[in-house]
């Protein structure tokens, strides 16, 4: 159980009721909108952060369970499992991003950096870039970065809150 | 002009500022919005926050002040508040008109001549329907509370809520306040609202943001877009009608309302909060 109340559409503010129109809009949306002014500020840039942008969704989702795996965040972790089975995920490749198995021999050496930037944003920030300089842009880099310092977020926010997955 | 002043000034949003002072009351009327009674919690705002918001109220465009409750004057310090609340805009107490003993009144008398009124609860002209829904001898004082604020030569307003008084009714309730000295422009007559105790007690009518009034209301759980929106049913305060969290800077919630009240781009630079 939650330690806060994740607002059903009933509760929901009046800012927050578009984010109920397509229905559950899940427990991170249910849990910020007890403040409103700060989900419509979080909502956007988080979809903005997780969705659709100039690196390939594949690529992304790599950083987003593999950093939820090492911050051992339930939630996100379950969540993402789940989101990147979806996406096509092998189930080696799974074990390898959740950290219960190694690499797997096909992956090229951008999924690699990015596993290893993954393990390090949280525990050892000043190093993560590193081993992204040789494969990503800048504005690849700065992308991933804040992709995976949002998780990070995230992560902290679902396990501090016990959100249910 | 700010962008709450225009919006006003175009009808778009009410021009009084409501005030929750606080939740606890010494009546548990049967109707209560607010689920209010003498052991509730009293989600007080600090009496000190009451002229400040008052200030900025004014700086921000609002016209007028309220405050509501709860029974306002169980806060102590109160009528103080009210003294510099009512120099920067009128302002409007709402009151059960029980706690006006000869010495609250004397803390009051700063308050004549300023544009202040009080505006007392009073369901009917036959005690005995009256102290149905409010209470024991709630007529009784209540009507000797008119008397006593007036003689003060404060304005008082009368607010009668109900479920529908027949017209031979309203007609002995208008006959009973103007005795008192109130006029028919300080009288007001409302439905219940289905929220609060109302619910469980299957009273009043079912109202959503578009059949209650848009007037930005403070408390110190947030602010809400009504005064009827930061209602409490079963002993949790309802969100439903929630805008922001954030009370202070008002220019936060008093854009956010804007937004919901469909005025294009409100954040004019006046308008921003200084965050660095």
């Amino acid at each position: 159980m939650a330690k806060v109340e994740l607002l059903t559409r009933e509760r929901a503010p009046l800012l927050a009721r578009p984010y109920y129109d397509a229905g559950d809009p899940g427990p991170i949306a249910a849990a910020l909108a007890n403040v409103p002014e700060l989900m419509e500020t979080a909502l956007p840039f988080i979809g903005t952060g997780f969705g659709p942008t100039s690196v390939a969704p594949r690529l992304k989702e790599i950083v987003v369970l593999a950093v939820s795996a090492s911050n051992r965040c339930r939630y996100c972790t379950e969540t993402h499992t789940g989101v990147a089975r979806r996406m096509g995920f092998a189930p080696d490749e799974l074990a390898a991003l959740r950290g219960e198995a190694p690499v797997p021999e096909g992956w090229d050496v951008r999924e690699r950096a990015l596993l290893l930037f993954s393990k390090a944003i949280s525990s050892r920030p000043a190093e993560a870039v590193q081993p992204l300089r040789p494969h990503f842009s800048d504005s690849e880099i700065v992308e991933l970065v804040t992709l995976g310092a949002a998780t990070v977020m995230l992560n902290r926010f679902a396990t501090a809150l016990e959100l249910p997955w | 002009m700010t962008a709450v002043a225009q919006s006003i000034a175009d009808g778009l949003i009410g021009g009084r500022l409501w005030l929750y002072s606080n939740y606890h009351c010494n009546l548990t009327c049967a109707y209560c919005l607010t689920e209010s009674a003498p052991r509730v919690a009293r989600r007080q705002l600090p009496v000190e926050r009451l002229p400040e918001i008052a200030a900025e109220a004014r700086a921000t465009g609002f016209t007028a002040i309220g405050v509501t409750g709860g029974e306002p004057f169980l806060v102590t310090g109160l009528p103080e508040a009210l003294v510099a609340m009512a120099s920067e805009l009128p302002t409007l107490v709402l009151s059960n008109g029980t706690l006006f003993t000869r010495r609250l009144l004397s803390d009051l008398a700063p308050l004549v001549g300023l544009d202040f009124a009080v505006q007392v609860s009073l369901d009917s002209a036959d005690p005995a329907a009256n102290d149905e829904m409010r209470g024991p001898r709630n007529f009784m004082k209540a009507v000797d509370a008119i008397r006593r604020l007036r003689a003060l030569g404060i304005r008082v307003r009368v607010a009668t809520t109900t479920e529908g008084l027949e017209p031979d009714a309203l007609a002995r309730l208008c006959d009973l306040h103007r005795s008192l000295g109130v006029p028919d422009e300080d009288h007001v007559v409302r439905p219940i609202i289905r929220r609060g105790r109302a619910i469980d007690r299957a009273l009043g009518i079912d109202a959503g943001p578009a059949d209650l009034p848009a007037e930005l209301t403070i408390t110190t759980d947030g602010a809400f877009w009504s005064p009827f929106g930061p209602t409490v049913h079963g002993g949790r305060l309802d969100t439903d009608l929630l805008i922001t969290r954030t009370t202070r800077p008002l220019s936060i919630p008093a854009v956010a309302m804007l937004r919901i009240a469909g005025v294009a781009r409100p954040r004019l630079a006046s308008d921003q909060p200084k965050i660095y």
